[in-house]
């Protein structure tokens, strides 16, 4: 008797397709089931009936939404909780949490064994294909998945390293040297047929023995440098999209890396103590000619402000370096702010004492302006983070609105930086400069949690230097507004 | 890591206190008419172990106000002397099969302990001159219960409350019965010794026959014998009346209006053993709720001819619970490996009961649920196109003959206002135009006055109008208030003049 499946992704933000629940549709489909798929509530599958629901599950600071989602289906399910199947990573890295939450318990990690939702049969689902045809009953105009024109899948599991930071160690503990990637290609061709791209989703592939042998999988699969797709020849190209390790990037799997059309690559600078290393792997990764790199910058682990900016300027010094080459590399910085493993809300305390939640959110109003990514240009990258990391605190330290608002409008036509900036932000700059470092200190006690209430208590007991600094976070609307009405007039 | 010491049989004689005796008849239902099910139980059982050449037998209920009693008697098999006194005292260990009767636990019977002060059982077996006696001492069982000073086991509060006696048998040898006696049953809310509630409850719990009047009664047997091994339906008798289930052909529905079944429908749940239950369902178009005063509302779910829990207990399979009470049928189970709970409330736990109500959820649930709301949905679209229709036929009776009432003018431009906000803009021209033109409508008195030949008696009209006040207001005391305030009006105005 063919069942009924129901496949559900919470509502939130995604770009990457589910590929988990796209695998349990090829196992369902191949045992003849009929199923469907949803993202978020969906009223009018309650009304259906449904053998089982099947829930991926992503971020934990999705937490919100995904239990409210569970709640819905489970309810849907007439609270029938042994037809109610939940995985991905939130559910690998609160299992606990989830259960008491929704009562169901949720499966953990991979599904690697077939006794993990009660399979009557021995077919290990993570080696499946994913189905992308599923992908089509949840798209409409207002939301579509990225990468659906790219085989998606693995050619090693796991990490061999256990970095404090990361939720790999927990959800794929066993690094596996190598998944036979051919198979799940020619799996997607006869279920979906051929596709440009390919994204690779492992966690450190520099790590496997069998790295020559992926890189030559890859390269059978059509994709070597130059390659073509379809009729229009567009460029074939391969991204690891969890990025390599720089530690373990040596001038032969350089050479191997650059036989196939890596854009971008992709390096992890997480520490600004792996400068040498990070440096040496991107002069080398220049060296074999890669043009386009895009890299990780992660902050607010254990860095400080100061090794961030450091971090990011080393980008942009490369880039000047480069940008003289033939090759011309060019390095895109993607910071990324770490959240911590358990965050049932992104805006979580690390315990980092270098960080407060006014630069956190300075950062965040910095890199909106850019749409995420640091631009390779020094000169932009200077008027977005500073000339030094001083100034890239001074920055950090002003109001959001200030931030927002600090290039005059004609910017455009003026050299110097200084002369760039609204009337405001120079006198926030003076300000800040003159201040002794123990009234900055002072400053930041004020605004570090980055709350009102606070700023006006600290505002009445301060002295005058600090009081002109405050003044401008408590008033910062009305001095922008009367700045750019000024301005416009 | 600690050793375990040893492991080993417990050999010390264990205590059973008094409570349990607490929890199996006074702690074991939430509803007194729930005892009164388990000796209808009990009866049934006793009645399938006759020969087929007795099929007429029946169960007597006797509900006697004055004496505050009630009796429950059955021509069954009754139970043999040699083995009434371990039956009827023994706790928990009947020798039914569980496969072919509806009791097998050996505790229904201490169902009537908490809700009288005496409970009697007599019984009688066929060919022998012997009756059994068994009379339980209910207020002293629970006196002894109640008092926290006694600490005594089971077994001897049970010797302390019961005694066992047996007697010659005055009529034919050929007698066979059991009787259940409840003395001086305890008044106030008590249902037991209210006979309407009674009938009612049995009806709808009972394995009682579908009503001689309902026309499909004989179709619906027909159907069930065939598919449910169990089904059997038996005379059972409430003071001197049989009763029937509550089935007839027409349902009243809460909204008011009736509906006749058209036909029924046939339901077989099924899963991939085999068939777990059968049942009927009337044939309706879901118009509304079934009244609940008709106690036909819901499909219930019935096991060897009982309901299983309450009317409701299937209800928790719709979408919205309210949608179980749109139908009215029976789901019968067919499969030997449900078993009812001891409370009758539900099934033990089992795969076969995963199944049953998954194969419920799949075959009725979700598809009437999903019936159900797109047809009240249809309706309520129907309402408010009925409701634009009349709002229409009255803006245009203002504007062309005046209107007679300010207030009526001014409820028929804020309605036409509402819909207004959220019609297309075609729609919405047309609406504006008219809500101008009804602001600019004259009173229909007016409207009259300048009509160029109108020699219209204003008296005559008057009359006219009140006549119509009085005869067509369907509430009269309305009509009487607004003739009064008349009145009023019209002998204020001549006392000025």
């Amino acid at each position: 008797m063919n069942k009924k499946i129901l496949l559900v992704e919470p509502a939130y933000k995604t770009k990457y397709p589910p590929l988990g629940l796209m695998k349990i549709s090829t196992y369902h489909k191949m045992k003849g089931d009929d199923v469907a798929f949803v993202k978020g509530h969906n009223t009018a599958v309650q009304y259906q009936y449904w053998d089982r629901v099947y829930i991926g599950t992503l971020f934990t600071w999705t937490w919100k939404e995904t239990i409210e989602t569970i709640k819905f289906y489970s309810a849907t399910l007439f609270n029938y909780t042994g037809k109610c199947f939940i995985g991905g990573i939130l559910a690998s890295l609160l299992p606990d949490d989830l259960f008491n939450e929704t009562g169901v318990q949720p499966v953990e990690g991979l599904l690697n064994n077939p006794k993990k939702i009660d399979q009557d049969d021995d077919i290990i689902i993570d080696a499946l294909p994913p189905d992308y045809e599923i992908l089509k009953q949840v798209e409409n105009d207002n939301f579509k998945y990225s990468n659906t024109d790219s085989y998606i899948g693995y050619t090693t599991r796991g990490c061999v390293w256990k970095c404090g930071f990361c939720a790999v160690r927990t959800f794929e503990p066993e690094f596996i040297p190598y998944v036979d990637i051919k198979k799940i290609v020619e799996g997607i061709i006869n279920q979906s047929g051929e596709k440009q791209n390919l994204v690779l989703m492992d966690n450190n592939v520099l790590a496997s023995p069998k790295f020559d042998d992926i890189i030559d999988d890859i390269k059978k699969l059509g994709f070597v440098k130059g390659a073509t797709f379809g009729k229009t020849k567009r460029k074939r190209v391969v991204d690891f999209n969890q990025g390599l390790d720089a530690r373990l990037l040596d001038e032969r799997k350089m050479a191997r890396l650059a036989e196939i059309p890596l854009e971008p690559m992709r390096l992890a600078f997480d520490s600004v103590k792996l400068k040498d290393v990070y440096i040496k792997a991107v002069k080398l990764a220049h060296k074999y000619g890669q043009k386009d790199m895009s890299n990780y910058i992660l902050y607010n682990y254990d860095d400080t402000p100061e090794d961030f900016y450091e971090r990011l300027k080393i980008n942009i010094d490369l880039n000047e370096e480069f940008s003289k080459s033939p090759t011309k590399t060019s390095i895109y910085s993607f910071p990324m702010r770490y959240i911590p493993l358990n965050a049932k809300v992104r805006d979580k305390d690390t315990g980092n004492g270098f960080w407060n939640k006014r630069y956190l959110r300075s950062v965040k109003i910095i890199l909106n302006v850019m749409k995420g990514p640091v631009m390779p240009g020094k000169q932009f990258f200077q008027q977005a983070f500073g000339r030094d990391a001083d100034e890239f605190k001074a920055i950090m330290s002003m109001p959001d609105e200030f931030i927002r608002n600090r290039l005059v409008n004609n910017w455009k036509d003026i050299d110097s930086i200084e002369a760039r900036w609204m009337p405001y932000v120079r006198d926030w700059m003076n300000t800040f400069y003159k201040l002794p470092s123990n009234d900055i200190d002072l400053l930041i006690e004020a605004i570090g949690p980055s709350d009102k209430k606070r700023i006006e208590e600290y505002y009445v007991r301060s002295n005058n230097n600090i009081k002109k600094l405050l003044e401008y976070h408590l008033e910062e609307d009305t001095i922008v507004t009367a700045a750019r009405n000024q301005e416009n007039t | 890591m600690s050793q375990p010491l040893e492991t080993k049989r417990i050999r010390d004689k264990l205590t059973f206190g008094k409570y349990i005796l607490d929890s199996l008849s006074i702690g074991m239902y939430s509803h007194s008419l729930m005892s009164l099910r388990e000796y209808i139980q009990n009866s049934a059982d006793s009645i399938d172990c006759l020969n087929d050449n007795q099929r007429g037998a029946s169960i007597t209920i006797d509900v006697d106000g004055r004496k505050k009693s009630l009796s429950v008697h059955d021509d069954g098999v009754g139970i043999p002397s040699n083995k009434a006194k371990s039956t009827l005292k023994n706790i928990g260990c009947s020798e039914k099969d569980p496969a072919s009767n509806r009791g097998f636990r050996g505790i229904g019977r201490l169902g009537g302990l908490g809700y009288c002060d005496e409970l009697r059982f007599i019984t009688k077996s066929q060919g022998e001159d012997i009756i059994s006696v068994c009379t339980w001492d209910c207020k002293k069982m629970r006196q002894l219960i109640a008092d926290s000073h006694t600490s005594i086991d089971t077994e001897t509060l049970i010797r302390e409350v019961s005694v066992f006696n047996q007697q010659t048998h005055q009529g034919s040898p050929d007698e066979h019965f059991f009787k259940v006696e409840m003395n001086m049953i305890h008044g106030g809310r008590n249902d037991l010794l209210n006979v309407p509630a009674i009938k009612s409850y049995l009806s709808q719990v009972a394995p009682v026959p579908f009503h001689p009047d309902f026309r499909y009664r004989e179709m619906i047997d027909e159907e069930l014998v065939n598919h449910v091994k169990s089904y059997r339906a038996y005379n059972i008798f409430v003071n001197g009346q049989q009763i029937y289930k509550p089935y007839r052909d027409v349902v009243n529905l809460s909204k008011g209006i009736n509906e006749a079944f058209e036909g029924i429908n046939f339901i077989e749940l099924q899963c991939e053993s085999g068939i777990l239950g059968f049942g009927w369902m009337g044939g309706l178009v879901f118009q509304g709720t079934i009244s609940p005063s008709t106690d036909m509302d819901g499909l219930r779910l019935r096991s060897g001819n009982m309901m299983i829990g309450n009317k409701d207990s299937l209800s928790g399979f719709f979408r919205e619970r309210r949608f179980n009470n749109y139908l009215a049928g029976e789901i019968h189970t067919c499969s030997n490996a449900l078993f009812p709970n001891s409370r009758r409330d539900d099934f033990e736990d089992s795969d076969a009961k995963d199944e049953l109500y998954s194969s419920f959820i799949k075959e009725i649930g979700i598809p009437f649920s999903r019936k159900i709301r797109y047809l009240s949905s249809q309706r309520g679209k129907e309402k408010s196109i009925t409701s634009l229709d009349t709002l229409f036929k009255n803006a245009s009776m203002v504007i062309e003959k005046g209107y007679v009432s300010e207030l009526q003018k001014d409820n028929i431009i804020e309605k036409l206002q509402k819909i207004n906000g959220n019609n297309a803009d075609k729609e919405k021209q047309l609406v504006a135009e008219l809500i101008q033109k009804i602001s600019n409508s004259q009173h229909v008195l007016s409207v009259i006055n300048h009509q160029p030949c109108s020699n219209t008696n204003v008296v005559d009209l008057f009359k006219k109008t009140l006549e119509v006040v009085y005869s067509e207001t369907a509430n009269r005391a309305e009509a009487e208030k607004v003739i009064g305030k008349l009145y009023q009006l019209i002998f204020e105005d001549s006392d000025r003049r």
